[in-house]
């Protein structure tokens, strides 16, 4: 059960560090687009 | 900073300065490339052109608010991962809207708002009701989310209440009234990058470096707290949570909103079935947290200073700082929503209906209304008795007006106008009834133990059944 638990955390927050890397991508893609087309 | 020497205090105020600095050119800087509305279209939908990761992002930072962090820490340390089944419920919401609703929404044509939707089911009474209940709902929770950023902000910088709420509401108000939903969802993207990635490395720093032992400690104290928790449960306790996460918080207009300007039906749908996704992970972490904060923080500690308290007895002033990045981009995501969809409302539910507008006049109204719900919301704020309080008597009101009336017109083939208007105003009275007048009549306080959502829910769908049974299909309209 421990290694379960464990295993839960750690996977949960590497899922929600690479949301947000990936959201800061799209960002940055969005926000070069919005450079680009002023 | 009391009790260290002064150059290490000097050393702290000036990283801490330089932390907030930078965040704060950050966001200038990302508010300011987001460009400001030049139509209506793009104030209230971005033009509807917002790709997947951006509505993703919106939607999860617009509802990890102060609740879902704060609270969610003060949770796991007094319940351990007893929220963590609750959360699930939650989860399983967006994935269902994302699956059932999201798409038929995004697929309507010249709906802005969730009132158009209901406009354009129910006629015209139903649209000015629902604009006014949407505008009134983003209202209050706009006041409740300038509340608690006074209380980071205070209880950070020692400043009076007032100049708190003035500088959480104004840097806010500032740029959605400039970029409308556009900049409300770049803002809400980068804000969500920023709590999303450090409030897990704070948590691994402190679990590695300051825990107590790594796996049988917090182990133990996981099983402990989730026995507590449980055993202090009662049936309609949790019949009530399970329903206000279920339904409380369902297609809220900020939400609605970016259903409805996703690039496509696809996007709107997989937004929100990621989004639900996503939450179920991001509890984990809070939980996590609150169950870590066992072994350090002392157990008769409020709920909601708990996260506080950790990062103070663990890491450094400079940590601290951080901290408050995190919570400001927390609240403030969420925020900006809210702002923008209160506008959007009033503009295109309760003003348009009435009054014929040019697309400059509705863009003017809408930042006109943004400034107005800010300022409104920020007096608000010094009166809202607490932020979960505030919370949950929000969701009690909202799931039993708008829901029914929204989730029959969009399944049913010709729904009934007098269906949705009487659902709408007995869902409203029945929650006001239990929120506001049972607890204090006395005669009906034995009926204050149940959660309000459940029987003005109840009512509102008993309404909606009868008004479609004894109303007429609505007239087609010649043009």
């Amino acid at each position: 059960m421990n290694v379960i638990v464990i295993t839960l955390v750690v996977v949960s927050v590497v899922l929600v560090v690479a949301s947000a890397l990936w959201v800061l991508k799209a960002l940055f893609k969005e926000l070069s687009k919005s450079r680009s087309r002023s | 900073v009391r009790g260290y020497p002064v150059g290490t205090v000097i050393v702290q105020v000036v990283v801490t300065v330089m932390i907030l600095s930078v965040y704060g050119a950050m966001l200038t800087w990302v508010a300011l490339r987001a460009r400001a509305a030049r139509r209506f279209e793009d104030f209230s939908l971005a033009g509807r052109a917002l790709p997947l990761p951006l509505i993703f992002g919106s939607l999860a930072a617009t509802y990890v608010g102060p609740g879902f962090s704060v609270g969610f820490v003060g949770k796991g340390f007094n319940s351990g991962y007893l929220f963590l089944g609750i959360g699930l419920v939650y989860a399983l919401q967006n994935i269902l809207v994302g699956w059932l609703v999201a798409p038929r929404l995004r697929s309507l044509k010249d709906c802005h708002t969730l009132g158009d939707v209901i406009g354009q089911k129910y006629k015209k009474t139903s649209h000015v009701t629902a604009g006014i209940i949407s505008v009134i709902l983003c209202s209050s929770l706009a006041a409740v989310m300038i509340k608690a950023g006074g209380v980071v902000v205070t209880d950070i910088f020692d400043l009076p209440n007032w100049s708190a709420v003035v500088i959480v509401a104004g840097v806010t108000t500032l740029y959605t009234t400039f970029g409308g939903l556009r900049a409300s969802v770049i803002t809400d993207a980068f804000q969500f990058a920023t709590f999303a990635l450090l409030l897990p490395v704070l948590f691994l720093w402190i679990w590695i470096f300051r825990g107590s032992g790594m796996e049988g400690a917090f182990i133990q104290q996981a099983v402990h707290a989730t026995q507590e928790g449980y055993r202090d449960l009662t049936w309609i306790d949790l019949l009530g949570l399970v329903t206000a996460f279920l339904l409380g918080e369902t297609l809220i207009p900020p939400y609605a909103n970016r259903a409805l300007a996703s690039r496509s039906t696809q996007i709107s749908r997989n937004g929100f079935i990621l989004a639900g996704g996503f939450s179920v992970f991001w509890f984990m972490v809070m939980l996590s947290m609150g169950i870590l904060a066992r072994g350090i923080v002392q157990p008769q500690t409020n709920e909601d200073a708990v996260l506080l308290t950790l990062v103070r007895r663990t890491l450094s002033i400079e940590c601290y700082a951080l901290l408050l990045v995190v919570l400001v981009s927390i609240i403030m995501s969420s925020l900006d929503s809210l702002l923008n969809a209160g506008a959007v409302s009033l503009a295109e539910d309760v003003v348009k209906p009435f009054v014929s507008l040019s697309d400059h006049q509705s863009l003017q109204i809408g930042r006109c209304a943004t400034v107005c719900i800010a300022g409104t919301a920020a007096l608000g704020a010094l009166i809202v008795p607490g932020i979960i309080d505030g919370l949950i008597q929000c969701y009690s009101l909202w799931a039993p007006a708008i829901l029914p009336a929204l989730i029959f017109g969009l399944w049913i083939r010709k729904p009934r106008p007098l269906a949705g208007m009487l659902s709408m105003i007995t869902g409203l009275m029945v929650a006001i009834f239990f929120l506001f007048m049972v607890p204090r009549v006395a005669a009906v306080q034995s009926l204050a133990k149940i959660p309000a959502i459940l029987p003005a829910l109840g009512a509102a769908l008993v309404a909606y059944m009868a008004g479609h049974i004894l109303g007429s299909p609505p007239q087609e309209e010649s043009s």
